[in-house]
């Protein structure tokens, strides 16, 4: 099967330094894919710029192909028809993510008139429709909230709805859960889960929180510092993680049961955007450390149907 | 209705003010109307209490404020004319060239925003451009430069009681001072991750501009419009005796000159209803933009 995207080499630098450092990434038709990693490895930089959505003083190299059709050097109108109407995206804040001066309902039948070419009245309708379905309790009434009269997670599912209305074929959640309570972040989660199954949708899931694209995805891809790092199917990974960073960010969840104990950490910090090691970006943290892994940032290679970026991959 | 009660309050206290301010003022029109012909102690202290100068100026205020409720603005003290009628002509004079010099301002510096919240560079420029020469060039220098060139030099507009050009020489001035905080609002308000999430919608620049993104920066223009307007009434007195205007501010000049004060109460104590009407406005027009004003208060 041909992937729906496919990100190749593709590099962001803000000024000069570097953000991505290269993302070769495929995500299928109707497949859901973690994406994980610590704030500011560049996660969101990469839909961003896939996007075409990063301000103009970045500068995006490689190749963002949807279904061929290459999107980084695509004319404005081209970009336009895909944002939101083929890959569509939601953010880590919903509230602040809505124009907090217009109802929501006029919100939601504005991304409907615009995808789908309705009339104003017939627009209201399905916006209504859409606000049911991602489970707005009474939506009717609700069309006529502004975004600060809603909670969290109700204006999420406004978010939601927004992007349904453009039937994309894949949706890009990018932390849509880090702000809200953990009721409300589980209730999130499985929506999305329902209706990427019931509209064939792929999920790009954006998190830091390794439980999260645990339940959630099929696929989890690991990020360090503007690269993947490791990338397997859910099961694979969480059972035999290969790249040293990924076995830190196991080791790093605290147990369900046993006494309380310090939390574990990975020793160290990010290393500094415009002063790169040489090799390996993980190296300076990396317990498994050998002289062979300064010369060169290692690839990303493929072995039994997953792939990992270190020399000692086991 | 509290918007309301204020400006009132507002509106009696400011006529008050200026009252005990003419007063202030050394002469009255008797000493004028003196001035020009041969009026001996004894006609001037008759003429003073036929006018009722010689009575206290608690006693005077309450007298007018009492007879201009009633519609009776009195009579100009230098003509003998009502007073009534000469403002409404004067009036109408202003409120010509400050609405049309107002609106010239107003959509120039929101087209201005408009077209950089949309993604043009050129605006923004320009907009430094308008606020540079609002801030440089005062109007009633430009003002003799657009007599000198226009009227003199070539010809094209007449030299007295054309409109033309003051009316895009105030409206250029008001749209510098505007436009220039409402484009930082607007490069401000650009910035917020709505608008980034209205663009992932596919949302096109100028629908994301005029839709999420004006309507958040305007609030501070709102109240911007509102300062402006009401120095709009100052300003357009420069630019009435510049080309030759019959308006508000010549009337009250003159009438400030010949210790006229009949005329300069009614034209001050107007004016100033209209800034206290102005500033109503713009807090009804704040309410109405952002619904979290509304529900607040």
């Amino acid at each position: 099967m041909a992937p729906l995207v496919s990100l190749r080499g593709l590099r962001v630098a803000f000024d000069g330094v570097p953000a991505l450092r290269g993302i070769d990434l495929d995500v299928m038709p109707g497949e859901a894919v973690g994406l994980v990693g610590e704030s500011g490895c560049g996660k969101s930089v990469t839909w961003l710029a896939a996007l075409g959505l990063l301000p103009r003083q970045a500068s995006v190299t490689g190749s963002v192909l949807l279904e061929g059709t290459e999107l980084l050097a695509a004319p404005a109108q081209v970009l336009e028809r895909v944002r939101g109407g083929r890959i569509a995206m939601i953010f880590q804040d919903p509230a602040s993510s809505l124009n907090p001066v217009h109802r929501i309902g006029t919100q939601v039948a504005e991304a409907v008139a615009l995808h789908q070419g309705l009339p104003r009245g017939a627009a209201r309708a399905e916006a209504k429709r859409l606000l049911d379905q991602v489970g707005m309790p009474d939506a009717a009434r609700r069309m006529d909230a502004y975004p600060h009269e809603l909670s969290g997670g109700q204006n999420q599912r406004v978010m939601i709805a927004m992007a349904l209305a453009g039937r994309p074929e894949l949706l890009v959640a990018d932390e849509p859960t880090t702000a809200l309570d953990v009721t409300i972040q589980a209730q999130i989660l499985e929506l999305l889960t329902e209706l990427r199954r019931a509209h064939g949708m792929a999920l790009v899931l954006i998190s830091h929180d390794l439980g999260v694209v645990a339940e959630t995805c099929e696929r989890v891809a690991v990020m360090y510092a503007g690269r993947i790092v490791e990338e397997a199917a859910v099961d694979a990974l969480f059972a035999i993680p290969r790249h040293p960073y990924t076995k830190g960010l196991l080791g790093a969840l605290p147990p369900i049961d046993g006494p309380r104990g310090p939390l574990a950490s990975i020793p160290g910090g990010v290393p500094d955007p415009s002063a790169m090691p040489p090799g390996c970006a993980f190296a300076p943290r990396c317990p498994a450390h050998v002289q062979a892994c300064d010369v060169a940032p290692p690839a990303l290679l493929e072995r039994d149907g997953r792939a990992s970026a270190c020399l000692l991959a086991a | 209705m509290g918007i309301l009660a204020t400006g009132l309050g507002q509106g009696l206290a400011i006529t008050f003010g200026l009252f005990l301010l003419f007063g202030a003022i050394p002469g009255d029109v008797v000493d004028v109307l003196a001035s020009a012909g041969d009026l001996d102690e004894a006609q001037q202290a008759a003429m003073r209490a036929e006018l009722g100068l010689d009575q206290p100026a608690w006693r005077r205020f309450f007298a007018w404020v009492g007879a201009a409720l009633a519609g009776d603005l009195g009579e100009s003290q230098r003509f003998g004319q009502p007073v009534g009628p000469m403002l409404w002509e004067a009036a109408g004079v202003t409120l010509q060239l400050g609405a049309l010099s107002g609106a010239f301002g107003i959509v120039l510096a929101f087209g201005l925003c408009l077209a950089q919240a949309a993604g043009s560079r050129a605006a923004r420029a320009a907009v430094e451009a308008i606020n540079l020469w609002s801030i440089a060039l005062p109007t009633f220098c430009v003002g003799v430069a657009a007599l000198l060139l226009f009227s003199v030099w070539l010809g094209w507009l007449p030299a007295i009681g054309g409109l033309l050009a003051p009316v895009v020489i105030l409206g250029i001035d008001n749209a510098g001072q505007l436009a220039k905080p409402l484009s930082e609002e607007v490069a401000e308000v650009a910035a917020r991750p709505h608008v980034m999430a209205a663009r992932a919608r596919g949302l096109a620049p100028l629908w994301l501009a005029r839709w999420h993104i004006l309507p958040l920066a305007a609030p501070v223009a709102v109240s911007l419009t509102g300062v402006m307007l009401a120095g709009l009434l100052g300003g357009t007195l420069t630019m009435e005796l510049l080309f030759g205007l019959p308006g508000m501010g010549a009337l009250v000049l003159n009438g400030i000159q010949g210790r006229d004060q009949p005329v300069v109460l009614a034209g001050l104590v107007a004016a100033a209803l209209a800034i206290v009407l102005v500033n109503a406005l713009t807090a009804l027009v704040q309410g109405l933009l952002d619904p979290r004003q509304s529900s607040r208060d």
